[in-house]
């Protein structure tokens, strides 16, 4: 292939702007978010307000910059929240094994026979629609797939020579542990990590524009297409930049997957 | 009658030649032996002749010619009406030979119905009576190939090669992976079909002791080119270039049980 | 492959364990059913009717009694009564369902259309432009959500061009719309899929062994590869029905089209609980009868598989 080198350093720029946008977002947006202006209702782009403005008026670029706190900064700490749950089930159950182990397998067993779909809209139908349930929903949704991978990693790496040789010299298992068996599990969970946060975005932007999300006015991307769906033949805009918004930033993280998987050689899932 | 003919046929991927000037031809009720060490090009050789090759290999230079009609140029949609119907193929490996989920029955259906225009009941006739010739039972017709074993599949493969009665037979060592004496049970029928048909057989080993029994003429291969070729006579009594001398030291003796068990040995580690 | 005998039996352990989901659904949801049940008309609510609808439905009893009485009723397939509508639970889903069926059934179609022969052409000319345009269609649409590509086709097909209704259902036109963008957002899977397990079916020896019978490339192709290959997509297929299953409550929401999840998505906005039970039931059994199902076609795909090994 050509221009992997170009390629990849286009892919770091974007990530490293977009990183950038996500913590600036509050302080360079050109309006209040949410700061409605009748007299300026459904903008086209203009200089006043580059990407126009939304049915109340409110600027859409603002909007956008602050929504990306929303869907994309709510993602990541979704994974966070995942990540944290997961890797200690998954080292726990994988070092023990015995009956804790089985115990954690079921539940993940369960929890895994259904679509994460269905489970996070049952979910947040318990909890009722709001971002802060949203984020329950699909986190419990997604720490067993992490649990499974990590606890699938120490188990291989458990069984191998150098480990052993390692606890024969006295090695404790903590010290095992952080210095051979970390290595892997963190290359793999980064890896599959990064596929996800695209998948977690879309979810957040699916049930949020079906309204079992963010709730208005709050700018989130999937929401704000719901919001000015009855105004999309009057203002084209408004349906295409937030959904250009998702598609870009869902593309750039497929991408990072997509290179991390082949950095660290590891196949899908288990 | 000459009815197959390669001359300095040159195969060669991208970056390395393969077989180089290869010049062999087997007449019509002859058995020419093809003789030597895996990866000496012996298998590509024969491929080519059905235009086989896969992927990046390609021939570079020389002609075949079956009859008197260019294998190389011809159209696939011709060469595939002669596959099968006058030049039939043996495989290595007999776990591979037929399609794992379809009966072995229907496949051997298949190639009469795409080689004939006979109605059903005449093809299940000449299906079973080829199978009977192979000493089979008719209720292998309706199995799997999973169901049978290594032996009972060969015969199969024999069987479905002969029954349209070719003028040319390509085996491409058809005992290398059954155990000896199901080896010398399948060449025996093998050498009984081959002679009832006058078909000419280019049969390729690395095993001299079969060469030995069965072989009107032998070419011995070495990196990709051809060293030496005569009548069997003279390669075992007179033999030339020192690789045939090499491989022909390499014969165990019958009564040398050592040996005999190493070479064994080999014949199991395909 | 299990037998049918452990099969039911595992079928109805899982009934059990969903039956007490579903309760403890009910259980732990916020607010009291009761209340749910009595405020949706929206009246000033007495204590005495209250206490009366308590009694009625059995709610002044002990908790494991009401299980045992739900239980009861949940296996003649009594789920309640909707808090909106007072329609029996059963009654609503399974007027509902056929939609939903229909829309995934056509979505499938619509899947099986796109990717299986954009699949096959980018596996049978590996690297040319097919195999680049399959590349670039799996990755966008692993990036399009698909409510946005429904946003775009209505607002392009039925809005700007006039040429299909934007939402509802009735007539083959309505199911056209949600069919093709659910369709497409999968094809995005199994166009690579289908790609990488072809390619290995090529490269399998008894393939070779098929042409050097003189088969026709149609016939090596179709018979012989493109069957081998749809193992792997089976199996895939069992996992992502289910996803097609979730799928589906995003489209219907965005068509407006009258299927279960938009009854689900209703129920949840409107904490209707008693049909968000009824939701996690039926889909239950539709997942476990898609499994059953995906297992069953293993068999007709390899029906070797089924009569065992002699050796």
């Amino acid at each position: 292939m050509k221009g992997i080198g170009t390629g990849r350093l286009l892919l770091v720029l974007t990530v490293i702007v977009l990183v950038a946008l996500l913590f600036l977002a509050p302080y360079i947006t050109p309006h209040d978010p949410l700061e409605a202006d009748p007299g300026n209702r459904l903008q086209p782009m203009n200089g006043e307000h580059l990407l126009g403005t939304d049915h109340l008026g409110r600027d859409l670029l603002s909007r956008i910059l602050e929504g990306a706190q929303a869907t994309v900064g709510i993602s990541t700490l979704i994974m966070l929240i995942v990540l944290v749950i997961g890797i200690p089930i998954g080292i726990l159950s994988g070092l023990l094994g015995g009956i804790i182990d089985r115990i954690f397998m079921r539940i993940t067993d369960a929890f895994m026979a259904f679509p994460d779909f269905i489970v996070a809209i049952v979910l947040s139908g318990l909890l009722g629609p709001g971002m802060m349930n949203l984020m329950i929903a699909i986190a419990t949704v997604k720490w067993t797939s992490y649990a499974r991978l990590v606890r699938s990693t120490v188990i291989s790496e458990k069984q191998k020579n150098y480990i052993l040789v390692a606890e024969l010299n006295g090695a404790s298992t903590l010290r095992v542990m952080s210095k051979h068996i970390w290595p892997h599990i963190i290359g793999h969970v980064l890896v599959l990590s990064t596929l996800d946060i695209g998948k977690v975005i879309l979810m957040i932007a699916s049930l949020s524009y079906i309204g079992l999300g963010a709730q208005p006015p709050a700018p989130e991307w999937g929401a704000m297409l719901n919001d000015g769906r009855a105004y999309f033949h009057l203002a084209p805009h408004l349906m295409v930049v937030p959904g250009l918004a998702i598609v870009f930033v869902v593309l750039v993280s497929n991408l990072v997957g997509d290179r991390m998987r082949d950095y660290y050689d590891v196949r899908s899932g288990e | 009658m000459i009815m197959l003919k390669i001359s300095e046929l040159t195969i060669a991927t991208t970056n390395e030649t393969l077989v180089k000037d290869v010049t062999l031809s087997v007449a019509s009720g002859e058995w020419v032996a093809l003789v030597g060490e895996s990866g000496s090009g012996k298998s590509l050789t024969a491929l080519t002749i059905g235009g086989l090759l896969s992927g990046q290999v390609k021939v570079e230079s020389g002609s075949i010619t079956f009859g008197d009609r260019d294998l190389i140029s011809m159209k696939r949609k011709e060469l595939s009406r002669l596959l099968g119907k006058e030049i039939s193929y043996v495989f290595q490996d007999y776990n591979s030979a037929f399609t794992p989920f379809l009966s072995v029955g229907k496949q051997i259906d298949e190639v009469l119905r795409t080689h004939t225009k006979w109605s059903r009941h005449e093809r299940l006739g000449i299906a079973l009576n080829a199978l009977k010739d192979v000493k089979l039972q008719e209720s292998v017709y309706r199995s799997y190939p999973c169901q049978l074993s290594g032996g009972q599949l060969q015969r199969v493969a024999i069987a479905t090669s002969m029954m349209l009665s070719p003028s040319l037979l390509i085996a491409d060592e058809p005992t290398t992976a059954l155990d000896s004496i199901t080896a010398h049970h399948v060449l025996e029928l093998l050498s009984k079909l081959a002679n009832e048909a006058n078909c000419g057989v280019l049969f390729i080993t690395h095993d001299l002791r079969h060469v030995k029994k069965y072989a009107t003429r032998i070419a011995v291969m070495k990196d990709g080119q051809i060293v030496e070729t005569g009548t069997k006579e003279k390669i075992f009594t007179n033999p030339q270039h020192p690789y045939t001398k090499s491989l022909l030291k390499a014969i165990p003796k019958l009564n040398d049980h050592r040996t005999r068990l190493i070479g064994l040995e080999k014949e199991v580690s395909w | 492959m299990k037998n049918v005998g452990s099969r039911f039996l595992e079928f109805v352990l899982f009934l059990l364990v969903l039956s007490f989901i579903s309760f403890a659904f009910i259980k732990l949801a916020p607010g009291d059913p009761v209340m749910g049940m009595l405020k949706a008309d929206e009246v000033v609510v007495t204590e005495e009717q209250v206490d009366k609808l308590r009694e009625e439905l059995g709610f002044d009893k002990p908790i494991y009694l009401q299980y045992i009485n739900w239980m009861l009723a949940f296996f003649q397939f009594d789920l309640g009564y909707s808090y909106m509508t007072k329609q029996p639970v059963i009654e609503e889903l399974f007027s509902r369902l056929p939609s939903t069926l229909t829309l995934t059934a056509t979505s499938l179609v619509v899947m099986i259309v796109v990717a299986f022969p954009l699949g096959s052409l980018a596996a049978i000319y590996r690297n040319s432009w097919i195999d680049h345009v399959s590349r670039l269609f799996a990755l966008l649409g692993a990036s399009i959500p698909s409510f946005w590509l429904g946003l775009l086709l209505i607002h392009l097909v039925a809005v700007q061009l006039d040429l299909l209704p934007s939402m509802g259902m009735g007539t083959w036109k309505h199911l056209l719309l949600p069919s093709v963008t659910l369709g497409l957002a999968m094809a995005a899977v199994y166009v690579r899929i289908l790609r990488s397990s072809l390619l290995d079916s090529f490269g399998q020896d008894f393939i070779r062994a098929a042409k050097a019978r003189g088969l026709s490339r149609k016939r090596v192709f179709f018979h012989h590869a493109f069957r081998h290959s749809l193992l792997p997509v089976l199996t895939i297929f069992g996992v992502s029905l289910g996803s097609l299953l979730g799928g589906t409550v995003i489209i219907e929401v965005l068509f407006a089209y009258p299927g279960i999840g938009k009854l689900v998505v209703d129920a949840i906005l409107k904490r209707d609980y008693p049909i968000i039970q009824g939701y996690i039931f039926i889909m239950g059994i539709l997942v476990t009868v898609i499994n059953l199902g995906v297992d069953a076609s293993y068999h007709l795909v390899h029906p070797e598989l089924k009569r065992g090994k002699r050796r």
